[in-house]
C-alpha cells in the first residue's frame, strides 16, 4: 500500500487536516473519506499512525548523524584528501579556499610542523606549459621576505600532476571572514590598511604586481601582524582560467584599467586597496550593482566617486584618501611609499 | 568575491560553458558553508570545527557535476542540500560496504524502534538506517519529488521551513505540510521493510 496514484497533494491536505485532529473528529473525518475513497482511508490511517512516531524518529536519526564526537564524524573521514600524503605532508582538515585553490591544515613529517598546502584547481595544472609558469611565477614570489608577506617554503607537484604552494599556516583570521561580523572602527582598518601598504610596498619593490588584492588575501594572525598573500598568482589565473581580455578575477577589487584591458602596473594594487579600506570602513563596496556588468559600469566610468554618509567617529581626512586611493588614473593614486608614513588617527 | 556574479555565471553555464562552472562553485562555496553550520546548530547546538570537510566533499562533487540545474541563487540552496545527502548516504553504503564484505544486512525492526528518542545508536545501525532511508527517498520521488527535495533541505541540511520555503520556491505552508507527510510516509515504509 502506497500512495502512488492517489494524488498526492489531496493526501496531503487530508493528512495535515486529520493530524490536527484528536479522537472523535478525526474518526469523523476518516469515516467522511472512507465513504468516498476506502483505499485514500486505509492510507491516511496508517500514515496517520506513522505520524505518531515519525518526527521523533526523524528528530533522533538526525541529533545521531549530526551530534557525534570527532573521531566519529563522517564528515571529517570523506574528505578525499583528509589523511593522504603529499610529498612530506600528511594532509589535515581544509581551511579554506579562494579562487586560486583550496588550502588544507598538513603535518610535515620530518620537521614535525603544522604548514598550510595551497593547492591549484584541477583545471589550472592541466598542461605543463601552465605547470612551468606556475612554478615560476611562485619561485619568484618566494623571494619576497618581510614581515607583512606571506612567506612561501615551497613549490612542487602531487604524484597525479596537482600543483601546491607550501607556506606557513598562519593562525588567524582573514578580513574577509573578519568583515563579516560587519565594519570596523577606523583605528582598527588603518591598521591593517597600514600593514598590508608595508606589505605591498615589499611585494612591489621585487617588481612583482599583486593584481588581486582582496579581503580574502589579507590575513591578520593572532600576533597582530597583517600577512598579504597570493601574491604573484593572480597573473596565472589570467593565464589559466581567463579567455582573451575578459577579466576573470573579483571585479568589486579591479583597478577601471584592469577592467577595460588596459596596461596594468603596479598601481592596479592601490586602487584595489582602496576598495578595501573603504569596506573596512563603510562595510559595503564603494560601487554597487546588482550585477557584474552593473558593478563594471560604476567603476570604469571614472566619475567622481559617491561617499555615503561617514559612520560616526571616521575623520574626514579619511575620506580624501579614499577618494584618492579610488582616482581613475593611476598617476593620481598616492604612492605606498607615502602612505607608509604615519597615518591619521 | 560577490554572489552578484552568480546569476551571470549561471546564465553561461547554461549556455554549456565550463569554465563558468568552475568560477561559480567558488562563489557558491559560502552557502555550502552557511548550510553545513545550519545543519550543524540544528542538531545540536553548536557549530563543528568539522564542517569544512562536508562543504569539501560538497563542492567536490558540484564542480563535477556536469550539467547543473542550477536556475538561480535560492534554487542552489537546494542543489547543494541534493549534495549533502548525496555525501552522507554514500559514505554509509561505504563504510558499510567495508565492514561487512558486500553482503546485504538490514536493520531490524527493533533497530529501527529503538532509534525513537535514543539518538546513541551504534553507528553500524544508524548507517543502515540511512541506507534504508535513502531506499525509500527513492521510491518516494516516484510519487512526490517535490517532498523528496523538502526532506533534502529539512533533514539533510538542517534548513528552517522558511529556508526551505525559499530554496524550493513554495510557501511555508506548503512546506510544513510537505514534511510532516514525507516524515510519517517514509517512516511507514521503513517500517514495513523492516517488518
Amino acid at each position: 500500500m502506497n500512495a502512488e496514484g492517489l494524488g498526492w497533494s489531496r493526501l496531503e491536505v487530508l493528512f495535515d487536516r486529520a493530524r490536527r485532529l484528536r479522537g472523535s473528529e478525526r474518526r469523523d473525518l476518516l469515516a467522511s473519506v472512507e465513504a468516498r475513497d476506502p483505499e485514500l482511508a486505509r492510507e491516511l490511517g496508517s500514515l496517520l499512525e506513522a505520524g505518531e512516531s515519525a518526527g521523533r524518529f526523524f528528530r533522533s536519526l538526525g541529533e545521531s548523524l549530526f551530534s557525534g564526537n570527532e573521531d566519529d564524524d563522517p564528515l571529517r573521514q570523506i574528505d578525499p584528501l583528509y589523511g593522504t600524503r603529499v610529498g612530506p605532508y600528511r594532509i589535515d582538515t581544509l581551511v579554506g579556499r579562494g579562487g586560486m585553490g583550496v588550502v588544507y591544515r598538513a603535518l610535515h613529517g620530518e620537521l614535525n610542523e603544522i604548514h598550510a598546502l595551497k593547492f591549484l584547481p584541477g583545471h589550472s595544472a592541466a598542461s605543463p606549459e601552465i605547470r612551468r609558469r606556475f612554478i615560476a611565477e611562485s619561485k619568484l614570489s618566494s623571494r619576497v621576505a618581510h614581515p607583512n608577506v606571506g612567506e612561501i617554503y615551497d613549490v612542487a607537484e602531487t604524484e597525479d600532476g596537482r600543483l601546491y604552494l607550501a607556506m606557513p599556516f598562519y593562525d588567524g583570521i582573514s578580513l574577509k571572514k573578519r568583515l563579516r561580523s560587519g565594519r570596523m572602527g577606523p583605528d582598527q582598518a588603518l591598521d591593517w590598511f597600514g600593514q598590508a601598504c608595508l606589505g605591498l610596498a615589499a611585494v612591489h619593490e621585487a617588481g612583482i604586481i599583486h593584481r588581486d588584492i582582496t579581503p580574502g588575501n589579507l590575513l591578520r594572525t593572532t600576533d597582530g601582524v597583517v600577512k598579504v598573500l597570493d601574491f604573484g598568482l593572480a597573473k596565472l589565473s589570467d593565464v589559466t582560467m581567463g579567455t582573451g581580455n575578459r577579466p576573470l578575477g573579483t571585479i568589486e577589487y579591479m583597478s577601471p584599467e584592469m577592467l577595460l584591458g588596459r596596461t596594468v602596473d603596479h598601481r592596479t594594487d592601490i586602487w584595489s586597496l582602496g576598495v578595501v579600506l573603504f569596506e573596512m570602513l563603510w562595510g559595503a563596496r564603494p560601487f554597487p550593482g546588482r550585477t557584474i556588468l552593473e558593478q563594471r559600469a560604476g567603476i570604469v566610468r571614472g566619475k567622481p566617486l559617491v561617499v555615503p554618509p561617514l559612520p560616526e567617529g571616521v575623520d574626514r581626512s579619511l575620506v580624501g584618501l579614499v577618494r584618492r586611493l579610488l582616482s581613475f588614473e593611476p598617476g593620481d593614486r598616492p604612492r605606498l611609499a607615502d602612505l607608509t608614513a604615519p597615518v591619521p588617527d | 568575491m560577490s554572489p552578484d556574479e552568480v546569476p551571470d555565471l549561471l546564465a553561461r553555464v547554461r549556455e554549456g560553458d565550463r569554465e563558468a562552472l568552475n568560477r561559480l562553485v567558488p562563489l557558491v562555496f559560502d552557502e555550502l558553508e552557511q548550510l553545513a553550520r545550519a545543519q550543524r546548530r540544528r542538531w545540536r547546538g553548536t557549530v563543528s570545527a568539522h564542517t569544512a570537510s562536508l562543504v569539501n566533499e560538497a563542492y567536490l562533487r558540484l564542480a563535477g557535476q556536469e550539467s547543473p540545474q542550477w536556475k538561480d541563487r535560492v534554487h542552489f540552496m537546494a542543489v547543494a542540500a541534493t549534495a549533502m545527502r548525496q555525501i552522507l548516504i554514500d559514505h554509509a553504503r561505504r563504510r558499510g560496504a567495508k565492514k561487512r564484505g558486500g553482503d546485504v544486512l538490514r536493520v531490524s525492526f527493533d533497530e529501527l524502534e529503538g532509534f525513537i528518542g535514543t539518538p546513541m545508536a551504534e553507528i553500524e545501525t544508524r548507517d543502515e538506517v540511512l541506507i534504508l532511508l535513502d531506499d525509500c527517498l527513492g521510491r518516494l520521488a516516484e510519487a512526490s519529488p517535490r517532498q523528496v527535495q523538502i526532506v533534502e533541505c529539512r533533514f539533510f541540511a538542517g534548513m528552517s521551513i522558511p529556508e526551505t520555503a525559499e530554496a524550493l520556491g513554495i510557501s511555508p505552508a506548503t512546506v510544513k505540510r510537505g514534511w510532516a507527510l514525507a516524515q510519517a510516509w517514509l517512516y511507514r515504509e521503513m517500517q514495513d521493510e523492516t517488518a
